[in-house]
């Protein structure tokens, strides 16, 4: 199949994916415990009251009337708006999204790369210890839960050692760079502004780091094990016959050949991390998706929930379509069906 | 693939070390000070979502933003239960105590350019009664709204209220231009000023960066002056967890940290020996309190609910939610807060007495259920110590953690309600009828009556204090509802905490404010220090 035709059935396939996600996260944000008319109202509201507040909200509506006219605006691409903020929630999300994606997309990189420096170290080795090593701290990192590593991080760079910033993504007295894609190291870089751009970065480490060694473990695991596979096939012998260290071997020779498998997995891994960065995002007051859906969780904001579910889905879809064709184009071997 | 990876992954550790020199350079972790000499600048750790002055009165942090941006024709004066003219310079009272007629100030204008005149005041209250919720509940009173003049207005009550002006405050204004201009699906402009302001206080809305922080200007045309030394800029800020907030202000890169959810009693003794940080400490008005499910088996038998409260052990409460910086409650009011009964001594614990109530009542009790809300660390050290004194009775208390949201659901009605429920009770205005109405008077049975008591003879003392004509009167009706809820249980009054407010040293004027429930701050009357 052609690269395009596959982009298409792509986006089909992605449609109808998006339609049972819009379905099903409509519904289960209302069945819930919780009514959003009491908690916003607030104490010292008297019934009546609260009712005035349900009916400006439309939550007073039957529930198949409030989802039609939800599906209606869904399909022109309008979530309608936060009922804590009563911003346009796109609007919200537009603003929310390029923080998460700067975080995710460094957290990605960092995990890659360190997974395959991690995982030459131990093929390429000969001693036995180092390559124990680096399977048990893969272990030890893919099983630490990421809230605790990002606290713990938290508390030695900032609390104790005093070296790297408690959170956000520029420190409160310092503006941020002009808008162009969203994110603050790009943007920064944009307008030739070094110090910003350092800034950013600094801000970067704490939350990228919490979020890359959860994702380097099992990366790492994947990519020596992909590794070890290339280094036990003939053309390795091959090439081994023709002299050169084993680690020029790796990366020249195995190194690519056990790349492809790992695209999928580092592709996953990006639309985890954004999904996955609520926990890390609280921690680090990063204002981002993650705790934009905290927030709207905690304050019982159905549609901005609901917009979130879709937005992470297009996300996810669009993730995954990009990983096939990157895969293919990488390696012609490979047959798209 | 290979050289791919090698140079990007090159780049990225290029970029990371030039970033670290950089940032070093630039602006390490610790210098989050203002930059410049002149601009004060107010950091404070906490961030409202949304600051209309009516849809959002009661958002927590909400009422910082709307206190600084819009007045009303009285304000609460910080640190007291009193109100001061406001928007109002003076105004007179009927001999009914029905009309209140009030002169507005002149030349004031709104922070779009709109003068603030009469109609400005008939349109707020319209404004006010179409949005519903807290402010219009506050205000349900009043009947009628009247432009006399330009000049002078005049609203007319339903029934005397001796502490209308009190209420009043909570009618803030803004500014009809704005509002009308920015109405979409006759909602008023609520979502404009939801996110922008259009008032005629000290501040204005500005810079925002969503989820990040939120900017309050000085409005420059404020009628009531700038002086030296006072805050330009107050800057809201997301807050991290209790220990990093704490570690924040002793740096000095936030200079308040709003409240209720940070239990800043575990970190006094750090917070009192810095220099950074001014420590606030003022009898409370808050009453943590754990609502008994008054309508249904077995705490619906009144001796049952009398033996609880007796079992209660306070002092034990009091040690655990607040290492002991607070006092036991001596009933539904905060010692100090207006109409408490002085003579109401705080509740003691009396097992034996509890066990004979227990035995007399005749009920055979295993297990009960409560539920307390999962963040505040207060109402789990509470729950945990009721869990204690039950077992003492006999009988076993399942402890559990929730969302809000469940509470909420639970509570509304009382065969889903569990037995007890934590609700805490801050003071939303100065009036004592309400603060013991809204949770304990029938009409707000489905609002945050979660005891679901139902009382007629309550409701009624209740309503005569609220629309008695003098405060003898007032206060001897509250007396009996006092009495009326120590004798009828309806909920266990576990510790009314000191209020622990933490300001950066550098500013001086900050009065801890009776009536706040939402973190309120009055950033206009805070001073830089000399």
């Amino acid at each position: 199949m052609s690269v395009p035709l596959l982009v298409v059935r792509r986006i089909a396939s992605m449609l109808v994916v998006l339609l049972l996600i819009v379905v099903v996260s409509f519904f289960v944000t209302r069945v819930l415990p919780g009514d959003p008319a009491t908690t916003l109202a607030g104490i010292g509201t008297s019934p009546e009251q609260i009712e005035v507040v349900r009916r400006n909200l439309g939550l007073d509506k039957p529930l198949l009337e409030q989802f039609a006219q939800y599906l209606q605006s869904v399909a022109a691409l309008d979530f309608g708006s936060s009922l804590r903020s009563k911003q346009p929630i796109s609007v919200e999300i537009g603003a929310r999204l390029p923080a998460t994606m700067e975080l995710a997309l460094f957290a990605t990189v960092a995990s890659s790369v360190g997974a395959v420096l991690l995982a030459i170290l131990a093929v390429g080795t000969r001693r036995r210890g180092v390559d124990t090593a680096v399977r048990i701290g893969a272990v030890i990192g893919s099983s630490a839960p990421v809230f605790w590593l990002a606290l713990l991080l938290q508390l030695v760079f900032y609390g104790w050692l005093q070296v790297l910033p408690s959170g956000g993504r520029l420190p409160f007295s310092q503006s941020a760079p002009p808008t162009v894609t969203g994110f603050y190291t790009i943007d920064a870089l944009l307008v030739g502004d070094l110090a910003t751009f350092g800034t950013a970065v600094v801000h970067l480490i704490l939350p990228v780091a919490s979020l890359a060694i959860a994702s380097l473990g099992a990366l790492t695991r994947l990519m020596r094990a992909q590794l070890r596979d290339e280094m036990r096939t003939d053309y390795v012998a091959t090439a081994r016959t023709r002299g050169g260290s084993r680690f020029r071997l790796l990366a020249r020779h195995a190194l690519p050949n056990a790349a492809s498998p790992a695209i999928t997995v580092i592709g996953m891994e990006f639309a985890f991390l954004v999904a996955g960065a609520i926990f890390v995002e609280r921690i680090y007051q990063w204002p981002g998706l993650g705790s934009y859906t905290w927030e709207a969780i905690v304050g019982l904001d159905y549609p901005v929930v609901s917009a979130v579910a879709v937005t992470l889905g297009i996300v996810f879809v669009l993730t995954s379509l990009l990983v096939d064709v990157a895969y293919r184009l990488i390696d012609p071997r490979i047959r798209l069906s | 693939m290979s050289i791919f990876t090698k140079r990007r992954g090159a780049v990225v550790a290029a970029a990371v070390a030039t970033a670290l020199v950089l940032g070093g350079c630039a602006a390490g972790p610790g210098s989050t000070s203002p930059s410049t000499d002149e601009d004060v600048v107010f950091t404070f750790s906490g961030l409202p979502t949304a600051w209309d002055p009516v849809a959002n009165s009661n958002g927590l942090g909400s009422l910082a933003v709307i206190r600084s941006v819009y007045e009303g024709l009285v304000d609460q004066v910080p640190g007291t239960y009193d109100v001061e003219p406001g928007l109002a310079t003076d105004w007179t009272v009927s001999d009914d105590k029905l009309e209140y007629t009030f002169t507005l100030r002149q030349g004031v204008e709104f922070s779009d350019g709109t003068p603030f005149d009469a109609d400005a005041v008939v349109y707020n209250f319209e404004r006010i009664n179409a949005l519903g919720g807290q402010v219009a509940g506050i205000l349900s009173n009043v009947s009628e709204t009247v432009a006399v003049d330009s000049s002078t207005v005049r609203l007319t009550l339903s029934q005397p209220q001796i502490q209308f002006l009190e209420a009043l405050s909570f009618a803030v204004f803004a500014s009809p231009t704005a509002a009308k201009e920015n109405e979409a699906d006759g909602d008023w402009g609520s979502a404009w000023l939801a996110q922008n302001s259009a008032g005629t206080g000290p501040y204005i809305v500005g810079d925002k960066v969503e989820g990040q922080s939120l900017e309050l200007d000085r409005n420059d045309e404020y009628w009531g002056g700038w002086e030296d030394g006072q805050i330009d800029t107050v800057r809201f800020v997301a807050t991290p967890d209790a220990t990093t907030v704490v570690q924040q202000l002793l740096r000095g890169e936030v200079d308040h940290v709003s409240g209720i959810m940070y239990p800043l009693v575990d970190y006094l003794d750090q917070l009192e020996g810095s220099d950074e940080v001014t420590v606030y400490r003022a009898e409370g008005t808050q009453i943590d309190q754990i609502q008994l499910n008054t309508q249904r088996a077995p705490l619906d038998n009144k001796l049952v609910r009398q033996a609880i409260q007796l079992a209660y052990d306070y002092e034990s409460a009091l040690q655990a939610a607040y290492k002991g910086e607070g006092v036991v409650p001596s009933g539904g009011l905060p010692a100090g807060y207006p109409g408490f009964d002085s003579s109401l001594q705080p509740l003691a614990r009396d097992l034996d007495r509890a066990k004979q109530l227990l035995a007399e009542s005749g009920e055979k009790i295993d297990k009960l259920t409560l539920y307390y809300y999962e963040p505040l660390a207060f109402e789990k050290a509470e729950s945990l110590i009721l869990q204690d004194s039950l077992a003492e009775l006999g009988i076993e208390l399942e402890v559990t953690a929730t969302t809000w949201d469940q509470m909420v659901e639970a509570q509304s009605s009382p065969a889903t309600a569990p037995d007890f429920n934590n609700l805490w009770h801050g003071p939303i205005t100065a009036d004592p009828a309400e603060y013991l109405g809204s949770y304990f008077h029938s009409k707000f049975i489905g609002g945050y009556n979660w005891s679901f008591f139902d009382n007629a003879e309550f409701d009624e003392l209740i309503d005569e204090a609220q629309y008695a004509a003098d405060e003898e009167t007032r206060d001897a009706a509250l007396a009996d509802a006092q009495a009326i809820l120590i004798d009828e249980a309806p909920a266990v009054f576990a510790a009314v905490p000191n209020r622990v407010e933490v300001i950066n040293a550098r500013f001086t004027g900050y009065a801890v404010h009776p009536v706040d429930y939402g973190g309120d701050i009055f950033f206009y009357d805070l001073r830089v220090a000399e």
